[in-house]
């Protein structure tokens, strides 16, 4: 076994040593990434056909969420300072540019667990590492075309997001990716973005160094930003993130960034109504919706039968084991899975969304399995996600760790082997 | 089931309202069961905020987590209630993420949030 392991640790070393660099601040170290796991072409058109036929039910919930009235939305866990803005589409541009579907490999095959529709994460390492690692290990990529339907969703927004503030054709757009500036990883993520729009071009540039006045926000230099790319919750924008420009801003979660979207005087990316789709409540909608027969068309209930899990805001009637969640919790954070007894067997160390209103989610095995890491053999968990770029599956990625998945997971690189 | 009956009969009258669903005869109200509300005064509340201004800035200078304890004593120009609503407000604004659950054995202990995206 220790000559396994020398040899793990050996080549992972060399790959890191050669292409670590491309991606800083986005791999922790060396050992961040696990050897590449090995999928069938069948496997991976699986998880494809997955991601397309939950894009299609959610397209149908999208149309539901438009009809729903205030008190419905605040009922899905929906903060009261975003309802003016959350339905807001901007022309053109898809409800969701960039979502991630989070899926558990079952028996009965891939199960929705979470679709990360506001911020979705893992970006560089689904797309240019994955191709690193596909190409170091001479494999075929099944990300291959990933990028190039990255930078055509992205464009297409960046081009709705400058209509939509009424700028016209070869006028300058003022295009920006922002983050938290204190989180490398996301500025990472950030910068990657910006160098794949650099036909616009947009500059990257920290959520905290941005100016706010009653006209607009601005970059670090004073210009007004028309189009902007956050890697920033929705629920999290308020007044006093920004840098006000002379007189001060009051205090206001929500508060000017989303009225600027209400006057098209700003166009945001992910657009406000991803937020409603990221709602962990939805998948209690659509569930139950499914399960009473109304709404959804016979072949869409397949659908839902086949891809999505039993999902409620109370627990389950029957005596099943259950994780609870919050709405619109983060990162594995204040996650539990819970025995048909009532016994908690597993529970996230953060308690951050505890205020938060839960979903119960039928509880589905995360298939474990032994893999090689740098302390040796672990049983690991893997959570298979997909993402969704305008419509359009694309971007296997995978991450494993505890049974309840959090910050801590391994990056599981992904490449087509037979 | 309760949320979830309350939950599904506030969207089915929605899209009952907006001709997506045909309307049974009898249509029960999504209205007249109201739950008691829990006190949010804390995220409105100015003294708070200011207190949560005051905390926040140390956040960066964290080596490891800290229990709520632990930060009262670091500001004793705030009492242990008007901490523990601005650690409550720093955590509903994403600066700080919170373990525990509050109990003698298992008090809530605070760390900085490591990133933004999910």
């Amino acid at each position: 076994m220790d000559a396994l392991l020398r040899e793990y640790r050996r080549s992972r070393l060399k790959f890191f040593a050669r292409y670590g660099a491309r991606w800083p601040e986005t791999l922790a170290d060396e050992f961040d990434l696990l050897a590449p796991c090995e999928l069938g072409r069948a496997e991976a058109d699986e998880i494809l056909n997955a991601t397309a036929s939950l894009a299609r039910i959610y397209g149908r919930a999208a149309q539901l969420l438009r009809r729903l009235s205030d008190g419905a939305l605040l009922q899905m866990g929906v903060p009261g300072y975003l309802l003016p803005t959350v339905r807001r589409t901007i022309p053109g541009m898809a409800d969701c540019v960039i979502g991630r579907f989070d899926l558990a490999r079952t028996e009965h095959g891939y199960k929705l667990l979470e679709f990360n529709a506001d911020v979705p994460g893992f970006l560089v390492e689904a797309f240019s590492v994955n191709t690193a690692v596909c190409r170091h290990a001479g494999k075929e990529d099944p990300n291959e075309c990933g990028e190039r339907d990255l930078v055509q969703a992205l464009t297409e927004a960046v081009q709705a997001g400058i209509k939509y503030v009424g700028r016209i054709e070869g006028e300058h757009a003022n295009v920006v990716v922002t983050s938290g500036g204190r989180y490398p990883r996301d500025r990472a993520m950030a910068e990657y973005l910006c160098r794949l729009l650099e036909a616009f071009p947009a500059q990257y540039a920290p959520i905290e160094s941005l100016g706010i006045d009653a006209g607009g926000l601005y970059d670090p230099s004073g210009s007004r930003i028309h189009v902007l790319y956050r890697f920033f919750r929705l629920q999290l924008i308020r007044n006093e993130l920004f840098r006000p420009r002379g007189t001060s801003v009051e205090p206001e979660m929500g508060g000017l960034v989303l009225r600027f979207v209400e006057r098209r005087r700003l166009a945001i990316i992910n657009p406000p109504f991803s937020f409603l789709l990221q709602s962990k409540a939805l998948q209690a909608v659509i569930w139950n919706l499914f399960e009473s027969g109304q709404y959804f068309a016979e072949d869409e209930r397949r659908l839902i039968e086949r891809y999505m899990l039993p999902t409620y805001l109370d627990p389950p009637p029957d005596n099943t084991a259950y994780v609870v969640k919050p709405v619109y919790g983060a990162e594995g954070d204040t996650v539990k899975v819970v025995t048909p007894a009532g016994g908690v067997v597993g529970q996230s160390v953060y308690t951050s969304y505890s205020d938060q209103l839960m979903v119960y989610q039928k509880y589905v095995d995360l298939m474990p399995s032994e893999m090689m890491t740098e302390y040796g053999p672990r049983t690991l968990h893997v959570v298979t996600s997909c993402f969704l770029l305008a419509g359009k599956p694309s971007g296997i990625c995978m991450r494993a760790g505890e049974a309840i998945t959090d910050e801590s997971a391994w990056v599981l690189p992904v490449c087509i082997g037979c | 089931m309760n949320r979830t009956r309350m939950l599904m009969t506030a969207v089915t009258t929605s899209l009952m309202l907006t001709g997506t669903l045909p309307v049974p005869e009898a249509v029960v109200p999504a209205f007249g069961q109201t739950a008691p509300q829990p006190d949010e005064s804390w995220k409105t509340d100015p003294q708070v905020q200011e207190a949560a201004n005051s905390i926040k800035p140390e956040i960066p200078c964290w080596q490891h987590s800290q229990t709520q304890e632990e930060i009262v004593k670091a500001f004793p120009q705030f009492d242990a209630a008007m901490v523990q609503r601005s650690l409550k407000l720093l955590v509903y604004k994403g600066d700080l993420k919170q373990s525990g659950d509050g109990s003698k054995e298992n008090p809530f202990v605070y760390s900085r949030v490591c990133g933004g995206a999910d």
